[in-house]
């Protein structure tokens, strides 16, 4: 393994990105079918064939089409999300332990969608109500650290730690008033992608698609922005129009992605670091091929979720929070035995 | 390319940091700027490139005002060497250098072969072809130091800035940069360097300016402006804690 790993870290960026992306493809190859083929209903690879061909029987069809097709899709899609928001708040922050949530976006999320499963609003209001809570905790931070030409990166931190805090503290309030609501809440935060269809899809790949392409944009200039604010400017980067473009695109579709499926935790930590750490910190590349690292590890994990599934399914963002942590821990030594930089 | 600093003034808020100052910088010349810490050679710098906004006065390249250019127009003229430039993540010494090129490019447009021949030349004029594919974050101090001078160079602008870009190096690093800037500047390169080393000024810049309690004093050659007497006023230097020799020209320092 290690002479493996070794190996690939010989080569130059362009040829390891070729295999990286070759592995990850091959990876989605393997683990669409499995999804298909995962969960409560016992279907076969036939089964799946016939129903996307339209020659399924009616039964099979709403499980494939309409339960199993848009789950995967939106595993996929809630995956890519959370990782290239990840490498952009990474970036920006220049920390390599920030993530999507740094700023306080998941609280203010989860403060939004708790208000309206209190206030008895139907379900198909939730990720509205989810985003608005995300806006008002983003434009607080954005306020709270924009002053004197701010929005620097130690004052962003700050700014999200701090409303981060006030949003868990008034959901915390909400919590303890919500009475029946309580399970509903709590199941809505852990971050699960059951019971999402259709209209969650459409509802999101708008966000996701603006946010994604404005990255990509602006990624060049996050390499630059990442050496130093002088050395941006020097460079022709108008470093606070450019920050707060990032911020917007980054948050924007870390929010929408909590919008649709709760708080899954570590997707977009673990995968823009291990990302940066095989294919080097040129953020356009990084941004792409996080994208589909995320969208593997996220369907991967819903899989799993799916395939354990006893007496009530376990939310991803429990498995991936569990197999994060120990994997992120592996990371750490591995740096840390390498003696190295190697962010 | 000949700079002039018309009446310049600018402060953090209520604090006045630079008061009506003025000076011009010819074409080919090395320019000095010293004074004691915190007295805004770095904030002279940042207004000199158009980071900060100026209160009043005006900047301009060649009769261009600098107000009225955009960012990227700015960095096609004048680059600049930060100090103690950060590198958290490891990009290599070649991605570095080759950020030079960016204010010469649209922001989707990819490098053409003159860029990389520029981005060639100036590793090997830095003596850095054999660190090229090194990440940042394995170097020394002064080999890092060395690859943002080397970026500087590949930005192929008239006007250089340099914010102290031989702090904290050691001899060899010093003479190093120093002697790829002056071969630079005698082809036409106009180069303004904050410089903390009376010394280094000595041996390096043509003219000099101190700046203090927000005033230009200068400029001037450094024998008409190394003087007992301004040193201990713009450095407020204990009488006897520095002598400085007429022949050969150099300022040593006393420990009391």
């Amino acid at each position: 393994m290690k002479i493996a790993i070794n190996n690939i870290h010989d080569r130059t960026e362009k040829q390891r990105t070729r295999i990286v992306l070759l592995l990850l493809l091959m990876a989605l190859l393997i683990i669409i079918p499995i999804a298909f083929i995962t969960g409560s209903a016992h279907l076969g690879l036939k089964d799946v064939f016939y129903s996307l061909c339209g020659n399924a029987s009616s039964m099979t069809n709403l499980v494939i089409v309409n339960i199993r097709f848009p789950r995967i899709l939106l595993a996929m899609l809630v995956g890519a999300a959370l990782a290239t928001a990840g490498v952009v708040f990474q970036g920006l922050l220049t920390n390599p332990l920030a993530g999507p949530f740094t700023l306080g976006i998941s609280s203010g999320a989860a403060f939004g969608a708790s208000l309206a499963i209190l206030a008895g609003l139907s379900t198909w209001l939730l990720p509205f109500a989810g985003l608005l809570g995300a806006a008002l905790a983003l434009l607080s931070v954005m306020l709270l650290s924009g002053r004197n030409g701010g929005l620097q990166p130690r004052t962003l931190i700050l700014a999200g730690i701090v409303i981060g805090s006030i949003f868990s503290a008034a959901l915390s309030l909400i919590k303890s008033l919500s009475g029946e609501s309580l399970s509903s809440i709590v199941f809505w935060i852990m971050g699960s992608l059951s019971s999402r269809g259709w209209l969650e899809v459409r509802l999101f790949i708008p966000y996701l698609i603006i946010g994604v392409v404005g990255m990509a944009i602006c990624a060049r200039d996050l390499d630059y922005i990442c050496l130093g604010d002088d050395h941006a400017h020097s460079l022709g980067v108008d470093v606070v129009a450019t920050r707060r473009l990032l911020i917007f695109f980054a948050a924007m579709t870390a929010a929408a992605a909590v919008s649709v499926s709760g708080i899954i935790g570590f997707v977009g930590l673990v995968v823009p670091h291990a990302m940066r750490m095989i294919l080097g910190p040129s953020h356009r590349r990084l941004l792409l091929i996080s994208a589909l690292a995320g969208a593997v590890l996220l369907l991967a994990a819903d899989t799993l979720a799916r395939a354990l599934s006893y007496n009530g399914e376990i939310p991803v963002g429990v498995i991936t929070s569990l197999l994060g942590g120990p994997f992120f821990c592996f990371l750490l030594t591995r740096r840390q035995s390498s003696g190295g930089s190697g962010i | 390319m000949k700079l002039s600093v018309n009446d310049i003034s600018f402060s953090y808020g209520a604090i006045p940091i630079l008061d009506q100052i003025s000076f011009q910088v010819d074409k080919g010349a090395i320019f000095g700027l010293l004074g004691p810490n915190g007295a805004g050679k770095s904030t002279m710098l940042r207004v000199l490139n158009g980071q900060l906004q100026l209160k009043s006065g005006d900047i301009s390249i060649e009769n261009n005002n600098i107000s009225d250019m955009t960012v990227r127009q700015i960095a096609r003229n004048i680059a600049t060497v930060p100090q103690n430039p950060k590198a958290i993540f490891g990009f290599t010494v070649r991605q570095i250098v080759t950020m030079g090129r960016r204010p010469h490019h649209s922001i989707m447009s990819s490098l053409a072969k003159k860029d990389i021949e520029i981005v060639d030349q100036a590793l090997c004029d830095c003596g850095l072809q054999h660190l090229a594919e090194r990440p940042i974050t394995e170097l020394s101090g002064g080999e890092a130091q060395l690859t943002f001078v080397a970026r500087a160079l590949a930005q192929k602008t008239e006007t250089l800035l340099l914010d102290e870009a031989t702090s904290n190096l050691d001899i060899n690093h010093t003479t190093t940069i120093l002697s790829i800037i002056k071969q630079r500047a005698a082809k036409g390169l106009t180069v303004i360097s904050v410089v903390h080393d009376l010394n280094t000024a000595i041996a390096f810049c043509d003219k000099i300016a101190f700046i203090s309690d927000g005033k230009l004093i200068g400029p001037a050659t450094t024998q008409e402006l190394i003087t007992t007497e301004i040193i201990s006023n713009v450095y407020k230097t204990k009488p006897g804690s520095i002598k400085i020799h007429k022949d050969p020209f150099f300022v040593e320092s006393h420990l009391s």
